[in-house]
């Protein structure tokens, strides 16, 4: 073999490599974005309940390790400034999530989705579960992307940190949300009485799944092409070697 | 388009697949990109078709470039035109525009 084919054969494997890599990085990013809803959801820390403080310290941003975790945190509902959702997922698809803010014994409060309603035009029927101090069992989950400029009525589309800093009075609002394992919110005796169910479900993104399997499909055809190609070349290297 | 060249092997299933993936990949293509503009120009609300035709755009890809390996191979071409055709069907449009230059390329060769 010649130097200049050795150079080019060095080549070709380097892009080869480098095509693949980044092919095969691709697809399993996708996977990963596949099973990340689900995954937040039914939580990545599948052990007993820890205290919030211990997976979300305060004035810090959450930490990605803690998105998931089972918590124990105790505190006063703030009935006055809850607020609905616009329709997200729920276990009986999408439905606006009712949301309170908890106000802990250190002064700081955190959003929690204390159930969803099949009625969101009456808030009004939700009743007080505020005033008393409560221990609620939760999952923490990461804040959404801020929202867009004047995005807030009549229901708040986006459940970010950012967006409630502004809506509610606190100094220190904790970073993300939790996610009541069981529904805490009550209805009002007055008909018509909205609906809650006990907890959201992840659903796998099947779009995801194909990407995956899409970027996957060009790493084999690069490999393919490759082989073929370094076939082809030592096919006609043996032909021309006896002239 | 002096980059394409006229075959030195003949395979007309072969070619003429690559011609059908080459039309199914562009007018999917051409079709998404539409959606693209729509939606994100326009604020158009888009359904789930939307979604389903980029996940089939991307399957019909996969089959395009495996039918232009399939005519590379049968056909002989050389490694630079199958690169450029298999690039071509991603830029909306090109993947036909190219497929219509070889063909006639072909065609003034005597295929």
């Amino acid at each position: 073999m010649t130097a200049q084919r050795l150079r080019a054969l060095l080549g070709a494997v380097v892009l080869c490599a480098l095509l693949c890599s980044i092919f095969v990085f691709l697809g399993q990013w996708q996977w990963r974005v596949a099973f990340a809803d689900q995954q937040r959801l039914t939580g990545v820390v599948t052990s007993s309940a820890v205290p919030l403080n211990k997976v979300s310290p305060r004035e810090q941003w959450l930490p990605r390790t803690s998105i998931g975790a089972l918590v124990t945190v105790s505190g006063k509902f703030d009935d006055t400034h809850t607020f609905i959702t616009s329709p997200r997922p729920t276990s009986q698809g999408k439905l606006p999530w009712v949301v309170t803010p908890l106000q802990l014994p250190d002064g700081t409060a955190i959003a929690v989705v204390t159930g969803f309603t099949d009625m969101p035009g009456r808030i009004d029927r939700i009743t007080a579960i505020g005033g008393q101090e409560m221990t609620i069992t939760a999952r923490l989950q990461p804040s959404d992307d801020s929202p867009a400029i004047g995005n807030w009525q009549p229901a708040l589309s986006e459940l970010s940190t950012n967006a409630l800093v502004d809506r509610w009075p606190y100094p220190v609002l904790r970073d993300g949300y939790l996610i009541a394992t069981q529904s805490l919110t009550m209805s009002s005796t007055a008909a018509p009485t909205p609906r809650f169910t006990s907890a959201p479900s992840g659903s796998i993104g099947w779009r995801s799944i194909a990407y995956a399997f899409q970027w996957w499909s060009f790493a084999a055809f690069t490999l393919f092409v490759f082989f073929r190609q370094v076939a082809t070349r030592s096919y006609r290297d043996e032909v021309a070697a006896p002239q | 388009m002096g980059f394409l060249q006229a075959p030195r092997g003949r395979d007309a299933w072969a070619y003429g697949f690559y011609r059908v993936m080459a039309y199914v990949t562009g007018t999917a293509l051409a079709v998404m990109t539409a959606g693209l503009i729509a939606k994100y120009l326009f604020g158009a609300h888009v359904g789930g078709w939307y979604a389903a035709g980029w996940v089939f755009h991307g399957y019909a890809y996969v089959v395009y470039l495996a039918a232009v390996v399939r005519v590379t191979i049968r056909e002989r071409w050389p490694l630079n035109q199958m690169i450029t055709v298999g690039l071509a069907g991603t830029i909306p449009a090109l993947g036909v525009i190219v497929e219509r230059r070889l063909t006639a390329t072909r065609r003034r060769a005597g295929a």
